[in-house]
């Protein structure tokens, strides 16, 4: 009966320890995986991507550890929450003189329930972005604060003043910061790829308001519709610091009802002149008359930094 | 204006992020914490700490100057010391000002409010999240540890502070740090798991709309972030690029915005839940609610 006893016990603390490996590996797969595969992309800022990678590996490695260790080595401590955390027995482990825990517990099963259902969301659901609901939720800001301070841009002309640059970006506390001693270069003479982001720091600027006034810009983002304004929608894109939980909706009006067959929330190229109209206390907001509108390919990056 | 919108895909994207962002600073604390079971001697903590325990206190909301961690990775390790011999009143006290009282935290703030009083913002933000820590950690020391540690058993120090590790060989050791982190970072991660998720609903279903009336007044305005720090969850290393957007908002509620979200929010409820009594976590948000909430109206009332 006791030999009995002993072995049920066995039994459940071995499977309670399993799951909690299981749960780790699990982890840190999903990590490892979605960073090798470039999706993490649509959760969190670069910054964060290679340590979501290292915590993969080091949730993977303790997962694995814990079936390859040895037993009977001294266990952590004694009882946590509810008598032993991975609900293990510990065979052999006798250095503090009493039982440890009853291994597969509800609460474990529970708790193992409550951090599995977070990847079955993951593969049921594969979020590729923030829909028209969220953008609408969250607001979208179509001027910048009015704490933003003068930026240091110089203007070339022509654009092909600069014909070998690639898309440059400004950098992102700019908007939201004092942009001290940066310096960027845009085009006025022609069509020049802007964000979004970059044409609203140049609002901000009472200079720079004035030389891009009626400048012919290309901008890339997302559609959506506005029931009050139904001669116009907006341009979005959405700005994020860490992670998707704090993404800010960075908003450019568009004149015109949008191309036919673009869904919300669908990526569009906009060609227009860009121009800037006070709407109420604060900073003129920044629009576009637009000139030709093209469905677009979503970006490697799809939110702003 | 509908005030509550839900969508799954926005859920999932919101809830996920926050367990992208939170989980590695999860694993990083959970290390700290195996790390410091396995091969740090409790009599090692018994001498550092001083033995004047408003003096220890008082030290300890400025340990985070020298060891940061943000509030994800800060519980285990908070636990860990407890249970290493670590006054819990001292422990408290770090786990409360670390997320604020520490460079990362002053640097960020710094950046997100350039053109708003970033060292007004920076040094009132440290110096009000000390204080209240250490206030906390004042009071804590008036009551008895086993009256607010949950498994007061297994979290007071004593049984699981022995120096009984000491003498074993460096693989056993290793593999007894291995099993205090997995067994750390999946006692709190869950709790991680269920404020993330009620802070998803929040940030993805609920209109901001609803928010903007609340700066019409300074205790509205002050109550209003700080509620809307509970609900967010964000991350104390990050929060102030979203307080500084809020533009309508005064600059005191910015500062209870600040101050009070890495002291306690939904995330920080579920996972002070895994360590204290249901009683202690409600007078914690409570006692340090109240007095942020006092400090930030009054400075919102001065004529400056």
């Amino acid at each position: 009966m006791g030999e009995r006893a002993v072995g049920v016990a066995g039994w459940r603390s071995r499977a309670a320890e399993s799951l909690g490996s299981l749960t780790l590996v699990c982890w840190g797969a999903v990590f490892l995986a979605y960073f090798a595969r470039g999706d993490l992309v649509v959760f969190v800022a670069p910054f964060f991507r290679p340590l979501i990678a290292a915590a993969g590996a080091v949730l993977a490695a303790i997962g694995f550890g814990l079936c390859l260790l040895p037993r009977g080595v001294p266990c952590c401590h004694p009882g946590d929450d509810g008598g032993h955390d991975l609900g293990d027995q510990h065979d052999g482990c006798q250095h503090h003189g009493h039982s440890h825990g009853e291994g597969l517990t509800l609460a474990l099963i529970v708790r193992t329930v409550a951090l599995m259902l977070p990847l079955v969301l993951l593969f049921s659901v594969r979020p590729e972005g923030f829909s028209a609901t969220t953008v609408r939720n969250r607001g979208i800001m179509r001027a910048p604060p009015p704490t933003q301070k003068k930026l240091d841009v110089e203007i070339v002309a022509p654009t092909a003043a600069r014909p070998d640059a690639g898309p440059r970006k400004i950098e992102a506390e700019a908007i939201f910061t004092e942009p001290e001693g940066h310096r960027a270069s845009i085009g006025v003479g022609g069509a020049d790829e802007l964000t979004v982001y970059d044409i609203m720091v140049f609002a901000a600027d009472p200079e720079m308001r004035q030389k891009m006034e009626g400048a012919r810009v290309r901008v890339l983002g997302q559609m959506v519709h506005d029931a009050k304004k139904p001669g116009s929608f907006d341009l979005v894109r959405m700005f994020i610091v860490c992670c998707a939980a704090d993404a800010r909706v960075l908003g450019l009006r568009v004149d015109g009802s949008g191309p036919a067959g673009v869904e919300e929330m669908e990526w569009i190229q906009v060609d227009g002149k860009l121009g800037f109209q006070q709407v109420g206390p604060g900073i003129p907001q920044p629009f576009i008359r637009s000139e030709s509108i093209e469905k677009a390919d979503e970006p490697d990056e799809p939110f702003l930094y | 204006m509908t005030a509550f919108r839900f969508s799954l895909n926005d859920f999932t994207l919101s809830f996920l992020s926050v367990l992208f962002e939170g989980f590695p600073f999860l694993v990083f604390g959970t290390l700290v914490s195996g790390v410091i079971d396995a091969f740090v001697p409790p009599a090692w903590f018994r001498r550092a700490v001083p033995r004047n325990r408003v003096v220890a206190v008082a030290l300890s909301g400025l340990f985070g100057l020298v060891f940061p961690l943000c509030e994800c990775g800060i519980v285990p390790v908070m636990r860990r010391l407890i249970r290493k011999g670590v006054p819990a009143a001292c422990a408290v006290t770090y786990m409360l000002a670390a997320p604020i009282v520490n460079p990362i935290t002053l640097l960020s703030t710094l950046a997100a409010f350039q053109g708003q009083g970033p060292w007004w913002m920076a040094s009132l933000r440290l110096g009000l999240g000390y204080v209240v820590a250490a206030g906390a950690g004042l009071l804590v020391l008036r009551v008895r540890p086993e009256a607010f540690l949950r498994h007061a058993s297994a979290d007071l120090p004593g049984e699981g502070s022995s120096d009984d590790g000491d003498s074993l060989p460096m693989r056993a050791r290793f593999a007894r740090a291995v099993r205090c982190s997995a067994s750390d970072f999946l006692d709190v991660a869950a709790f991680l798991v269920m404020g993330a998720a009620i802070a998803a609903v929040f940030n993805t279903a609920v209109s901001r709309e609803i928010i903007v009336p609340l700066a019409s007044s300074a205790p509205l305005a002050v109550g209003s972030l700080m509620g809307g720090a509970v609900v967010l969850s964000l991350c104390s290393t990050s929060d102030a690029f979203i307080a500084a957007t809020l533009n309508q908002f005064p600059f005191a509620s910015k500062l209870a915005f600040l101050v009070f979200g890495p002291v306690f929010d939904l995330k920080l409820a579920f996972m002070y839940n895994a360590v204290f009594r249901t009683w202690f976590v409600g007078l914690l948000a409570l006692g340090t609610g109240a007095a942020i909430f006092w400090i930030c109206v009054n400075i919102s009332l001065q004529p400056f």
